[in-house]
């Protein structure tokens, strides 16, 4: 069943990320005072806000499976770690890329990259508690608590800009306001943001499946998946 | 939508001296999901693969107790199975 899911959310993904990446590259206009790095922007703005949001799912997973002992719940938890921490590593790395040509350094100690910095830790705590407990059971609960005690991190990135001094500029996007640049800035900064979330719903449906796989190995119903086993 | 904002394929490379910059991200963004792909397909094989084998083990011990040499006849079901197995989940995406 997820067969057609992943199928439409991979054409997604590589259609959106493909012209976003090359529309934010060659044709949005350069940025009137950091010239063509401004073009990192479609890069490291969907990976930022991708590597919160799925902290947030990560975190909402480990409620329901916290409270309502949603086996799925733990699954999708895990499913998602892998991409998780790829976004937030590939936030940090490209935010210190942008920094040498924007403010003279690679890295800062500032609010919003140093929260950042925490958040993939916690990324990192995640991955390694579930490979460090054996019973999928109690590492799921583990992770879970992780999970949930880390969400408090996800607004301290957001309002970063706002509490402290930073050399960060403020939301690109907000739900209530309109973006500061121009249509033909933004647009193309839109439809990447798109294209990561289509890739991480093609990688995290594909990642449930071959976990749900694994933990159901045994059954009946995956042998005949698998054909290890004729149907009756 | 504006066009294209450089004047040939070098200037667009350079960026006015910014390409390493932009162009180490791209490259940097186009390994890190290649790598996400490429281990989520290679984990499905070596599951299936592991799987198979599994049973293939599985069924020898069940053979040999239960006697009459079914060693020989599991074992060339299980090279079946692997074939199946693989092709089972590489169909499903």
């Amino acid at each position: 069943m997820t067969g057609p899911w992943m199928t439409g959310f991979g054409a997604l993904a590589v259609v959106l990320l493909g012209a976003g990446t090359l529309w934010g590259m060659g044709f949005a206009p350069p940025d009137y005072q950091q010239g063509n790095s401004f073009r990192i922007i479609y890069l490291h703005v969907p990976a930022a806000i991708l590597a919160q949001s799925v902290y947030l799912f990560i975190g909402t997973s480990g409620v329901l499976f916290l409270v309502w002992r949603m086996k799925l719940a733990d699954v999708a938890m895990q499913a998602a770690v892998p991409f998780g921490m790829s976004v937030a590593a590939l936030a940090l790395i490209t935010g210190g890329v942008w920094g040498k040509p924007t403010w003279g350094a690679w890295w800062v100690w500032d609010a919003r990259t140093t929260s950042t910095l925490v958040l993939f830790f916690l990324y990192f705590g995640l991955y390694a508690l579930r490979q460090s407990i054996p019973r999928a059971e109690a590492a799921g609960r583990a992770c879970a608590v992780l999970a949930i005690v880390g969400v408090i991190n996800i607004p301290i990135i957001k309002y970063s800009v706002d509490w402290w001094l930073t050399l960060h500029q403020t939301s690109t996007f907000t739900l209530t306001e309109r973006p500061a640049m121009p249509a033909s800035m933004w647009a193309p900064l839109l439809v990447n943001v798109l294209g990561f979330y289509a890739l991480f719903g093609y990688l995290l449906l594909g990642r449930m499946r071959l976990l749900i796989l694994q933990r159901e190995e045994r059954t009946r119903w995956v042998q005949e998946h698998l054909g290890l086993q004729e149907a009756p | 939508m504006s066009g294209f904002q450089f004047d040939s394929l070098t200037a667009w490379l350079a960026m006015d001296g910014h390409g390493p910059y932009v162009w180490f991200c791209v490259v940097l963004v186009l390994l890190f999901f290649g790598g996400n792909v490429l281990a989520l397909r290679l984990a499905r094989r070596r599951f299936a693969r592991d799987a198979a084998a599994r049973r293939r083990r599985a069924d020898a011990r069940h053979g040999a107790d239960a006697g009459h040499g079914a060693e020989a006849r599991q074992s060339a079901q299980g090279d079946a199975a692997t074939s199946a197995a693989a092709a089972s989940i590489s169909e499903t995406g």
